[in-house]
């Protein structure tokens, strides 16, 4: 056995000791075999038998060992205390955290995000209409970027005190990773064109960084077809031709 | 090691401590020279012993150079260290006093 394997082995057990406690416990153990080996030479020991008689006289390195990291078994308590301390703080942070109104938004928000790729509104849901005439269910998803806009229902009818019909639009907007952000410049950037190529307005909306939702409305006339959708990205204009229902027509 | 071993070992220690501030080494040292090599143990079995002794507050350590010019670590015999070795002092006494009772007890009651 060498004197480092002797070490190695008396510091196995000492795990509740920070490594510089162990290398202090080996550095004392190290100038004791030093001072051993010298007192042995100056006698007239030959070197070899002498650092064998002086690991001899240590002791066992196993039990010393274990009679060492008993006596820091007070500390092993704190640390067992500790590391339960540490347990129970991360179980009421946790239940914390589950019965917070932030955590709750948190996974409501990316619900949101995966409900607005699938989500159907019902006929007669209008944002500005008064009086929805006519309706139809759509699903033209259009990808921008690393989102994604989702034109889901346009209904045509009139507002109060207002001769002209008007077509809505109802648009969402999401990032292709269900519950990623979306850029709210998308939305906000997009108008809508009746057939004459006159612009609508938007009737506003609601949303938050993970979807959002908004109507897009244009005044139409008796004949009109479509709307379009026009969104300038990167430099480009993308159009989007949107139907309307056929009694429209 | 055993139990009593042990024990004594912390008696003797702080006694050697008493006089002066020791390394491990010395106190192996000067506990076989003053023992008259009675006291020989396994050198390594001293530390655990220095170790429980410090960390119940009786020894304060701390590195100085010895004077073979290498430094060492020296341990020092504190306030509380003293009054402990009072009481293990006194404890041993009784101890000694009563195996001594019983051996001159033991050898008057034999037989001539």
């Amino acid at each position: 056995m060498t004197r480092r394997e002797f070490t190695d082995q008396v510091l196995l057990p000492l795990t509740r000791l920070t490594w510089e406690e162990r290398e202090a416990v080996r550095r004392e153990l190290e100038e004791h075999l030093e001072d051993r080996m010298e007192s042995m030479l100056e006698r007239g020991w030959e070197p070899e038998l002498a650092e064998e008689r002086c690991l001899e006289s240590m002791g066992d390195p196993a039990e010393i060992g274990r009679e060492m990291a008993k006596q820091y078994r007070s500390r092993d308590q704190g640390w067992l205390w500790l590391g339960r301390a540490a347990v129970a703080l991360t179980a009421v942070l946790c239940l914390q955290a589950v019965l917070s109104l932030e955590f709750f938004y948190t996974w409501k928000y990316v619900w949101d995000s995966v409900d607005a790729r699938t989500i159907y509104v019902p006929e007669g849901w209008t944002e500005i209409l008064d009086t929805v005439e006519l309706s139809m269910a759509l699903d033209i998803c259009v990808p921008v970027g690393n989102d994604v806009l989702r034109a889901a229902r346009v209904n045509v009818g009139r507002e109060k005190n207002c001769d002209r019909r008007r077509a809505e639009v109802v648009l969402f907007s999401y990032d292709r990773i269900p519950g990623g952000v979306v850029s709210t410049n998308l939305l906000g950037s997009i108008t809508v064109e009746n057939q004459r190529g006159e612009q609508g307005q938007s009737a506003g909306g609601w949303g938050h960084y993970r979807v959002e939702r908004t109507a897009q409305y244009v005044e139409i006339e008796s004949g009109d077809i479509y709307v379009t959708l026009v969104y300038k990205w990167l430099g480009k204009t993308l159009r989007v031709q949107v139907p309307l229902p056929e009694e429209a027509s | 090691m055993k139990k009593q071993t042990i024990e004594h070992t912390r008696l003797l220690v702080l006694s050697l401590l008493e006089g002066r501030d020791m390394y491990g080494y010395q106190i192996i040292v000067e506990l076989a020279r003053r023992s008259n090599r009675t006291f020989e143990m396994k050198e390594g079995t001293l530390y655990p012993v220095l170790h429980g002794l410090e960390q119940e507050g009786f020894v304060e350590a701390y590195r100085q150079e010895a004077p073979t010019g290498r430094e060492r670590k020296y341990y020092h015999l504190t306030r509380k260290g003293q009054g402990a070795l009072r009481e293990e002092e006194a404890a041993w006494k009784r101890y000694s006093g009563a195996v001594n009772d019983v051996l001159r007890g033991g050898a008057e009651a034999e037989p001539v």
